[in-house]
């Protein structure tokens, strides 16, 4: 016949079903070697319960109290826990570099010098501006041709722009410009939002359509394509 | 009236103090972890480790949950620890394995101060292999049942049964070892208790 094996474990922990536990006392009952085994074993969990309980010291207590003062201070295995995103402060591109609201010139077009203010009225800009900036503002810039009906709205969002420009370029004065500063207040977004939600500007999805007052120019050409690839 | 009942609850719960969380938790976070590691010393160490934790994770102090999830992250840094040393020892082994093994641990003399009464079965628990200490310990000085190591443990049950099973055999045979050891001893009359132990 079966002996009980690791089955005398579990009955002895009472943790047998009741069937199980039923034949177990069938074949105790029968069988002197199990019942031995079980004796013992009985005899040993009792003696590992009753091993008396070690205290921690009090100058021990005292150091864990004292934890909440100085978490981790003395831990000594492991790195800390990574600050919470896992990526390091700026890895993300910046807020302001998704799609713009009304879509990517996507010849360049739409944009003009003549419809672009901008530029024009910042002229304490740093020649040296990074290219980020520039599409800050032309970002607003190439929305105008949509609403041409609204000019007093489209220099409302002008004066945005060029805040925005103002305040990006003043993010990298102190900085070596281009890889420096990652983080960058998404103002023109802002803008743009405000602009469409208090009704200066329709929501369009399609590039805004090359109309023969903003004829492409090739100054601003290259900073489309930059913003693509980024 | 019944509208204020958990209203009233809510607000006489408080998140306990760190001191009260550390006086109710730390005599059995540190009794646990003595069980396992076998000494003051580890004991220490993997109680300040469970605190730190603890401490990290305050925020998310429920009272009904705390003490499982305190078994489990002793357990597991047992475990680790353990599993750290075995790695340790297998690659050391070779050069002075006696005197490592040695240092590792406090000195007999402090051996047999901290567990004057039960160092037999204390030791015999330390030559248990840590996969199968734990589930012993849990279950038979704990008194948690074999759901809870399971959970504690993340093994199944069939495996929680096996293992103290075969533990608490390797715990006999080497308690049977002790005593024909410590009979040997007597019969020479020679040595001191403290040689016993240390084989």
């Amino acid at each position: 016949m079966d002996h009980l094996g690791e089955r005398l474990s579990a009955l002895i922990d009472g943790e047998l079903g009741p069937v199980e536990h039923e034949s177990a006392l069938i074949h105790l009952a029968k069988c002197e070697s199990c019942r031995f085994e079980a004796d013992m074993m009985r005899r040993l969990k009792r003696r590992l319960h009753g091993l008396c309980e070690p205290e921690p010291d009090m100058d021990f207590m005292g150091r864990l109290t004292s934890l909440s003062r100085d978490p981790g201070g003395h831990s000594g295995h492991g790195p800390s826990d990574p600050p919470p995103g896992g990526a390091g402060f700026g890895a993300r591109p910046p807020l302001g570099s998704s799609r713009p609201l009304g879509g990517f010139p996507g010849d360049g077009g739409a944009l003009s010098a003549e419809t672009v203010p901008a530029p024009d009225t910042a002229p304490t800009e740093p020649a040296a501006r990074p290219d980020r900036r520039r599409i800050g503002s032309d970002r607003i810039a190439h929305l105008f041709p949509a609403f041409p009906a609204f000019p007093g709205g489209r220099y409302a969002v002008a004066g945005f722009a060029v805040a925005t420009a103002l305040l990006g370029s003043a993010f990298v004065a102190g900085g070596d410009s281009e890889e420096a500063p990652v983080v960058e207040p998404p103002l023109a977004d802002y803008a743009v939002e405000h602009a469409v939600t208090s009704r200066y500007i329709p929501v369009v999805d399609a590039p805004p359509p090359t109309t023969a007052e903003a004829p492409p120019t090739t100054a601003e050409a290259p900073h489309g394509s930059v913003e693509t690839t980024r | 009236m019944p509208e204020t009942g958990p209203a009233v609850e809510f607000e006489a719960w408080e998140p306990p103090s760190w001191d009260e969380v550390v006086r109710t938790h730390s005599p059995r976070v540190y009794r646990l972890a003595y069980r396992l590691s076998g000494n003051k010393h580890d004991a220490e160490d993997l109680t300040q480790e469970v605190f730190i934790r603890v401490f990290r994770s305050l925020a998310n102090y429920t009272p009904g949950t705390f003490e499982g999830w305190l078994h489990r992250i002793t357990t597991n840094l047992f475990l680790d620890m353990a599993r750290r040393r075995a790695r340790i020892r297998f690659e050391g082994l070779a050069d002075n394995a006696d005197e490592r093994l040695e240092g590792r641990e406090p000195s007999p003399a402090q051996r047999y101060d901290d567990r004057h009464f039960d160092a037999d079965i204390q030791s015999a628990l330390d030559a248990l292999p840590a996969d199968f200490r734990a589930p012993v310990v849990l279950c038979d000085i704990e008194g948690l049942s074999y759901e809870e190591i399971a959970a504690t443990l993340g093994v199944k049950l069939g495996t929680v049964r096996s293992r103290i099973h075969r533990g608490r055999a390797q715990l006999r045979r080497a308690l049977e070892h002790r005593r024909s050891l410590a009979a040997e001893n007597e019969a020479r009359s020679g040595g001191n208790v403290i040689n016993g132990e240390a084989e």
